[in-house]
């Protein structure tokens, strides 16, 4: 079996698997979006997070390199890359805070979006997510799709160990169900633009 | 604490100690003692490692009592590095170990003639000054082990290594941690180098038979500390963020700002950050054996510290801290964390700051003494130049400044001689404010209080609105100095913003230990009151406000991903202190 162009890949993984994504997430996935959303929607309606969580745990936001002070004010667009993080220690933690009492020592990097185009529409951005947060959005960020090119999602898979794989069980490849070794394998992977993967944890 | 020592290291026949009691100085404590003492007994003209000088080590306020968090030690002089007044903590266990014994303070003055080393003895029985010449140009780790064969592990030691008995600029005075490691390092300004020229290199202090301070209230001072303690645990940067990666956690934040000044300041971002950030670092640390939850003294329910071993499992060094991770990582272009714990672990082993060696080896790296990115070659530069003694090795040693003018490097990031810690004032330029003014050189930790929301140091800033940066950094120097006197770490201060009533509890613990009934504003007036004394030995020294200034390239080139230039003017910093 060969992929296909937007294929898609839903994995089933134990619980301590979860960690193995965490070196992924921190250098930043793609994942779909609706672009002329605004941050806030995409982290309450298309990530499916809480507002108590996102208001509480996800203190820290960056906007292609600034940070970001109001969620509400923010709005994707296509390609733009978002970075998720915990309250961070130090001075310069607390002034990277959004809307924190300390901003306006960052004032001159803050976010402001100058873009009027508010056609919302399908599109994919980059998404980092660190620290404390790993462990908390990884699974609902997995859950919902990440899209690699495949020769990424190759060596990813063949980074793993052998504690991954066993607990990787009910692999689908654009639903049909396939053997979880011949995700390590050049032959499933060689011709293919981009493949979508679905993680659900046990 | 209701005396203090003098040692005259150079009276004749031979070190004399002189007790006294607090007399003037009572109610101080950690940085208020010893920044104090120094304005008013050092002839600011006085060369740094003369005999003029004196080296003044304080614990704080709370230090040696049952309170969480109070094992802060500030040491303090004039600085070979800066020429200013210094003041540099450490944590460890000095700081409790020294208060229980009842000292305020313990003073090194003059200056000895001839050759011969000294170690100090401090315990119940008082204090001796011993001849010891075994130790000479010992460094710190086999050092303390030979202390410990003779003196035990009920102690703690504070020690300087090759490069404070060579009087290196950039040497640091190492302080024991619960293990025994000399870890734990007042390591800015050089205070090593002091100590050295007063020809001590080591101090034992021995509190057996001394208990705890007790405090006034013994009932109040437990439920204001349960509370206080309540209140660092349950908030998410001293109750997760700190335990879990320590402050190696801010490597992707602060790179993601592109504040992370890498390749000695050429680009606010840094290709390899994620291979040096503190979840990369506390994952290698439990998959060795290592722990990423780890104290530095007794008493501290952060546990922000950690233990790093190499790849056989075996003890490196403690977890290196975020500024240090970064002088010796981004800021040489180096990504891998086992060359940056090594670079730690000689460090604490010679003696010296982190982050003024970090900074002189990446200016010698730009120099094109070894290239940007050669791991190795910075290794070398540690085993076979600065701890041996070298004449390069000493210009190392002697920091980034000194480093940069012997090889003609024009971009140096130093104010008043110290190296810049690890944040670019270009695009988080509040930072730069208080690199720029504080009193001690470059220095993250002069602003790093973050409480003044609650303190109104300064009024009310609107945080949103550009303009407040002078006035912010203001507050922050102002809470940072009050809270460096009280022996407490640095990191309580998150909790402390968002949670009021764990600065109530903070406060409830002094007045419940003095039976005093301080308030936000006493708290205040102490932070003002010792910015003033050292803002005052700096006027005397001969600082000026033109010395209040970041290297001219800050002004000059933008850096990448902003493209920014530091832009607050100079008369704005000049307003910052006017209270």
């Amino acid at each position: 079996m060969t992929l296909q162009k937007g294929s898609t890949l839903n994995l089933t993984l134990g619980g301590e698997q979860l960690s193995a994504f965490f070196p992924l997430l921190q250098e930043g996935v793609t994942v779909p979006a609706r672009v002329g959303s605004t941050l806030a929607d995409f982290l309450g309606e298309q990530l499916l997070l809480d507002t108590d969580y996102i208001s509480s745990r996800i203190s820290t936001i960056f906007m292609n390199n600034r940070p970001v002070d109001d969620i509400k004010t923010v709005l994707l667009h296509e390609g733009s890359v978002v970075a998720l993080s915990g309250a961070m220690p130090g001075l310069v933690g607390a002034t990277m805070r959004s809307g924190g009492y300390y901003a306006a020592l960052r004032g001159g990097i803050t976010y402001t979006d100058s873009d009027i185009d508010t056609a919302i529409r399908d599109g994919i951005i980059k998404l980092k997510v660190y620290n404390l947060l790993l462990p908390e959005l990884t699974a609902p960020v997995l859950k919902r799709g990440v899209v690699f090119c495949p020769d990424d999602l190759l060596a990813f898979f063949r980074g793993q160990d052998q504690e991954f794989w066993n607990g990787c069980t009910d692999v689908l490849l654009n639903q049909s169900e396939i053997d979880p070794a011949e995700l390590r394998s050049d032959e499933l992977f060689n011709r293919l633009s981009t493949v979508t993967i679905q993680v659900k944890f046990r | 604490m209701e005396k203090i020592a003098r040692i005259d290291m150079g009276a004749q026949g031979g070190p004399r100690v002189t007790f006294e009691p607090v007399g003037e100085y009572a109610g101080l404590g950690g940085r208020a003692t010893t920044s104090i003492m120094i304005a008013k007994e050092v002839n600011p003209l006085a060369h740094a490692l003369g005999a003029e000088n004196k080296l003044v080590i304080a614990p704080g306020m709370l230090s040696g009592s049952a309170g969480a968090m109070t094992g802060r030690l500030s040491v303090g002089c004039k600085s070979p590095l800066t020429g200013t007044i210094k003041e540099s903590n450490a944590g460890g266990q000095a700081a409790q170990v020294l208060a229980r014994i009842g000292y305020a303070a313990i003073v090194l003055e003059g200056k000895p003639e001839g050759d011969d080393l000294y170690k100090i003895i401090v315990s119940a029985e008082g204090i001796k000054v011993e001849v010891d010449n075994s130790l000479k140009l010992m460094d710190n780790y086999p050092l303390v082990e030979k202390l410990r064969a003779q003196y035990g592990d009920k102690v703690a030691y504070m020690t300087i290594g090759s490069a404070g008995e060579r009087m290196l600029y950039a040497a640091s005075i190492a302080c024991t941690d619960p293990e025994l490691r000399p870890t734990r390092h007042c390591g800015r300004g050089g205070v090593g180098a002091v100590m050295g020229s007063k020809k001590v290199k080591a101090i034992i202090l021995d509190d057996a038979g001394m208990k705890m301070r007790p405090p006034k209230y013994p009932d109040k001072f437990r439920d204001a500390n349960r509370k206080f303690v309540e209140g660092l645990r349950k908030h998410p940067v001293t109750g997760e963020g700190l335990p879990a990666y320590g402050t190696n956690v801010l490597t992707n934040v602060i790179n993601e700002a592109g504040g992370y000044p890498t390749r000695n300041f050429r680009s606010g971002t840094f290709e390899g950050a994620a291979k040096l950030s503190g979840e990369a670092q506390a994952e290698l640390e439990i998959k060795r054996g290592g722990t990423a939850t780890h104290g530095c003294h007794r008493g501290c329910v952060i546990q922000c510290s950690g233990i790093y071993n190499d790849k056989n499992g075996n003890y490196l060094t403690k977890q290196p801290e975020y500024e240090t991770v970064w002088a010796h990582g981004g800021h040489c272009g180096i990504d891998d964390l086992d060359v940056v714990a090594e670079l730690d672990f000689l460090d604490d082993n010679i003696g010296l700051d982190t982050i003024d060696m970090g900074v002189a080896i990446g200016v010698a790296m730009d120099a094109g003494i070894i290239k940007f990115g050669d791991g190795e070659g910075a290794i070398r530069l540690m085993k076979e130049e600065v701890a041996k003694g070298t004449p390069l090795g000493r210009l190392l040693g002697c920091g980034a400044e000194i480093t940069g003018k012997v090889l003609g490097v024009e971009k140096v990031p130093v104010v008043k001689g110290q190296a810049l810690p690890a944040y670019d004032p270009r695009p988080i330029q509040g930072i730069g404010v208080t690199y720029a003014t504080t009193t001690m050189g470059a220095d993250h930790t002069a602003g790093y209080a973050i409480a003044t929301n609650i303190l109104k140091s300064g009024g009310d800033v609107d945080p949103l609105k550009v303009e407040g940066q002078v006035e912010l950094s203001r507050n922050l120097q102002i809470a940072t100095a009050a809270i460096d006197s009280t022996g407490m770490c640095l990191f309580i201060a998150f909790a402390i913003l968002d949670q009021p009533e764990t600065f109530q509890a903070f406060l409830d613990m002094l007045n419940a230990f003095y039976g005093t009934e301080l308030t936000g504003d006493s708290v205040v007036e102490l932070g003002k009151k010792v910015l003033s004394a050292e803002r005052d030995f700096n006027a005397r020294a001969g600082f000026t406000k033109y010395h209040d200034r970041l290297p001219r390239f800050f002004y000059t080139d933008p850096i990448a991903p902003h493209n920014q230039v530091f832009s607050v003017s100079d008369e704005e910093m000049d307003q910052l202190y006017n209270w």
